[in-house]
């Protein structure tokens, strides 16, 4: 049967089923036989050809990895500066060019007129983009084509458009030809990290900038807090390997890598508003008197000492008002009447006068004056022939800022104590400049006479009493000032509050105390008193209906002209055509029976005609809009409505939707469907919407006009 | 020390013979170590596996940061352009063009304890 097959076939079967399995064994036995030769040989023996060798070896580079410069903030976190990348554009005009000159001449002018035709339609967009003016779409293309075709040098690299921010650079790269990347289209971007200013040019002196020239150090630049607190704002470069792939360059898990440290964010004691204010305040009053040459405002907390505002306006060659340099802490001259203060404090806390002592007026000059050739006192000749009488006080003396009768005080009571009186100024810290964050280069310093120099005179006595031959900087004033405010206790002033990282503070700088008691507290509690009687009855009376009572001097001085400003004349203060230049000052604080803040205002002229500029004109103008409008901004300064209290009566007033409106369709793109039906709303017209999402698009457009009750249709994606 | 040319040349015969005729792994024994061969051998192969992948990954890491580099650069864009808005004396401008009758306070604002 055929079931059963005969043995001598089975193991025929075998035999053959056996060698092909034998043979296919053969077959795989000879190939990995070669496969590991070939690969021992490869390893081990075979090199490529030099010109290819480095196409073989991925490449690892060394890529630094820049730090994030920190932010400056203001007392509240609001943003002072920050770092933004701008981009700037360049064209290689000569790309493809090598490409096509390579090709048969119709492919080539084929491939030539497709890609100008995709430029002329990228230089559209670049300039829709760019907005620069006078540069359209026809003006970048002919640029382009003409650097194209001239094979002149540079065209590889021509700048096209500088200053591009990061959303401009986004839509560039989207446009037809560029969207097929740098090596087609020929465009480049240049990056660079830059400083931006929300607040602009406000406290640009507090802020400051930093300008490094590689080659020539002697023109680095390092200004304001920017500069000074570099070292903090900078961080710290990291490193890390990349290495090619074929999809493109990563790191090196294998190597190395240093994370960078970014820079820590600066919270200042600055407050923005404030700030705006106080410039604005300067700004007005300044802007459009010639005669002025600039003036510096600075605003302090009380009890900490923290600068809440520090404004410095000055006017350069061209009549442009900004911030150049730093007057509040590097421009120290003769401060004038703010000065007697200083001489009353001394005089009150030795006890050698009270507010209400009786001083003989003398015409406003004695024998002695006479002798040392200080000219007599035209405001105590006024007052003798207003009051009738011979006498005055030393309150009276005050508040109308008496030259007389602080020149009498101070030679009848330190006539032979000079030394003391000088010792005393030290100990207010008047004879050197105050410890502060930041310093001005170029600035002068506060100085003070030595009574034990051959030159010292009891002229240079009577002097420093009234606030001549000593030398101070308005932050040295306020200093002093801040600390009658405090009743003795002399606060350093500061300006960097803490160190952030994150959000999170890594570092805070604490309110210093410079003295804990410079005077007694009832002869800060009389000086207050004194400065309310100036601003109320005085030589302030500009201030007496500011919205917070201001206790405060004023002071004018006459300011020593330069050598070539002088000419032939003989006299420090006065040009030879009989021009002068001043130093106006106010200082004070609100509220005067509970200090919270203390200011000071001075105002610097040009040389000029006007026989005087009055602390109490422009400076106390000055503070007076500072004081009003900083107040209304403090709601710890607003009436406090409990269980009992008067509520106030609201004066009933009618807005009309659509009456703020200016009767053009505004700008809704972007916006979410209530903020949209909102504005569509408020402005009077009627709203149709369609959609989800963000306005897309919106008919009318925006600035149509249209009568009010008409439809607005809002399309929402 | 004599080299035993002979043994060493019958031996050479052996593998060879056993090579060609296909057993020379199972004379070592080799067998028993199979398992482990074969684990060796996937080993191998997840390492090279994971490798890719983690190049991959890197890759991706890659491009996400340069996203989130351009959404920071939008997003310090739109603070900085918040904040340009928020100043009071631009706030005031804005109003004062608009013809709004809304003005700074003139006195602060009263607290309700």
């Amino acid at each position: 049967m055929a079931l059963f097959r005969n043995t001598d076939d089975n193991q025929n079967s075998d035999h053959r089923i056996s060698w092909t399995l034998w043979l296919i064994y053969l077959l795989f036995l000879g190939a990995s036989i070669l496969i590991i030769g070939k690969i021992i040989y490869l390893q081990l023996f075979w090199e490529p050809d030099s010109k290819y060798l480095e196409y073989f070896v991925p490449k690892s580079e060394k890529r630094i990895i820049s730090p994030e410069r920190g932010a400056i903030l203001d007392c509240n976190g609001k943003l002072l500066a920050i770092s933004t990348p701008l981009y700037n554009l360049y064209m290689d005009c000569a790309i493809q060019q090598d490409n096509f000159e390579g090709k048969p001449k119709k492919i080539r002018d084929s491939l030539e007129t497709d890609f100008r035709s995709n430029l002329r339609l990228m230089c559209n967009g670049i300039a829709e983009v760019a907005g620069e003016e006078g540069k359209d779409g026809k003006w970048y293309y002919n640029t382009i084509i003409t650097m194209r075709d001239s094979k002149k040098p540079g065209r590889r690299n021509l700048l096209l458009v500088s200053g591009l921010d990061h959303a401009s650079v986004a839509k560039i790269k989207k446009l037809p030809l560029a969207e097929k990347g740098s090596y087609k289209s020929g465009l480049k971007f240049d990056k660079n990290e830059t400083r931006q200013y929300p607040y602009g040019s406000l406290a640009y002196r507090i802020i400051g900038d930093v300008k490094v020239d590689k080659d020539d150090p002697e023109r680095n630049r390092f200004v304001g807090i920017e500069g000074q607190y570099d070292w903090a704002l900078h961080g710290k470069e990291g490193l890390e390997w990349m290495k090619a792939t074929d999809k493109g360059r990563i790191v090196n898990p294998d190597s190395t890598v240093v994370k960078a440290e970014d820079g820590k964010d600066i919270r200042t004691t600055l407050d923005i508003d404030i700030q705006d204010i106080a410039d604005r305040a300067l700004r007005r009053q300044i802007q459009d008197n010639e005669e002025i040459e600039g003036g510096c405002v600075i605003l302090m907390d009380v009890k900490t000492g923290a600068i809440k505002s520090m404004v410095n306006l000055y006017r350069n060659k061209r009549g442009d008002i900004g911030e150049y340099f730093n007057m509040a802490i590097g421009r120290a001259g003769e401060p004038g009447s703010v000065f007697k203060a200083v001489t009353l404090s001394i005089l009150l806390e030795d006890g050698k006068v009270s507010l209400g002592d009786e001083i003989p007026t003398n015409g406003g000059q004695t024998d002695e004056m006479k002798r040392m050739k200080i000219p007599y006192d035209e405001t105590i000749r006024r007052y003798e022939a207003n009051e009738k009488k011979k006498t005055i006080t030393v309150l009276d003396g005050f508040k109308k800022s008496s030259n007389y009768v602080f020149r009498y005080l101070t030679l009848e009571n330190y006539r032979n104590q000079s030394k003391e009186y000088i010792s005393r100024l030290y100990e207010y810290k008047l004879g050197e400049a105050v410890k502060f964050d930041l310093t001005e280069k170029g600035g002068t310093f506060p100085s003070l006479p030595d009574p034990e120099s051959k030159y010292w005179t009891l002229t240079d006595l009577a002097s420093c009493a009234i606030g001549y031959t000593v030398k101070e900087t308005p932050l040295n004033i306020l200093t002093f000032y801040n600390t009658i405010a405090n009743k003795g206790k002399m606060m350093r002033p500061y300006i960097v509050d803490s160190f952030e990282e994150d959000g999170k503070t890594v570092k805070r700088f604490k309110p210093e105390i410079l003295s804990g008691s410079i005077f007694s507290k009832a002869t800060a509690d009389t000086l207050t008193k004194a400065l309310t009687a100036v601003t109320q009855e005085g030589t302030a009376m500009r201030l007496k209906n500011a919205k917070s009572i201001v206790a405060g001097k004023t002071g004018t001085a006459r300011v020593v002209l330069l050598n070539e400003e002088r000419g032939k004349s003989n006299s420090p203060y006065i040009s030879e055509d009989g021009k002068r230049k001043f130093q106006a000052t106010f200082v004070g604080f609100f509220p005067a029976d509970e200090p919270k803040y203390s200011a000071i205002v001075t105002i610097y002229t040009k040389l000029t005609k006007s026989q005087s500029y009055g602390g109490g004109n422009i400076p106390a103008k000055v503070l007076k809009e500072i004081v009003d409008d900083v107040w209304a901004l403090d709601s710890s300064w607003g009436s406090r409505i409990g269980k009992e209290g008067k509520v106030p009566q609201m004066s009933e007033r009618y807005i009309g939707t659509g009456e703020n409106s200016n009767g053009a369709v505004p700008d809704l793109k972007g916006l979410g469907l209530k903020d949209a039906i909102y504005a569509i709303e408020n402005n009077g017209y009627r709203c149709v919407y369609e959609g989800m999402g963000h306005v897309a698009s919106q008919t009318p457009a925006a600035g149509t006009r249209i009568r009010k009750g008409e439809t607005v249709k809002i399309i929402l994606k | 020390m004599k080299i035993p040319w002979g043994k060493i040349g019958m031996a050479s015969v052996e593998v060879l013979k056993s090579i060609s005729r296909g057993d020379m792994v199972l004379r070592m024994r080799f067998d028993r170590l199979f398992p482990y061969i074969l684990h060796l051998f996937l080993l191998g192969c997840i390492s090279i596996w994971m490798s890719y992948k983690i190049e991959q990954t890197i890759l991706k890491m890659e491009k996400n940061k340069a996203l989130i580099e351009d959404l920071q650069i939008d997003n310090a864009k739109k603070t900085f352009e918040l904040v340009e808005l928020s100043r009071i004396s631009t706030v005031e401008k804005m109003l004062e063009e608009q013809g709004s009758p809304v003005k700074a306070p003139e006195k602060p604002a009263d607290i309700l304890k």
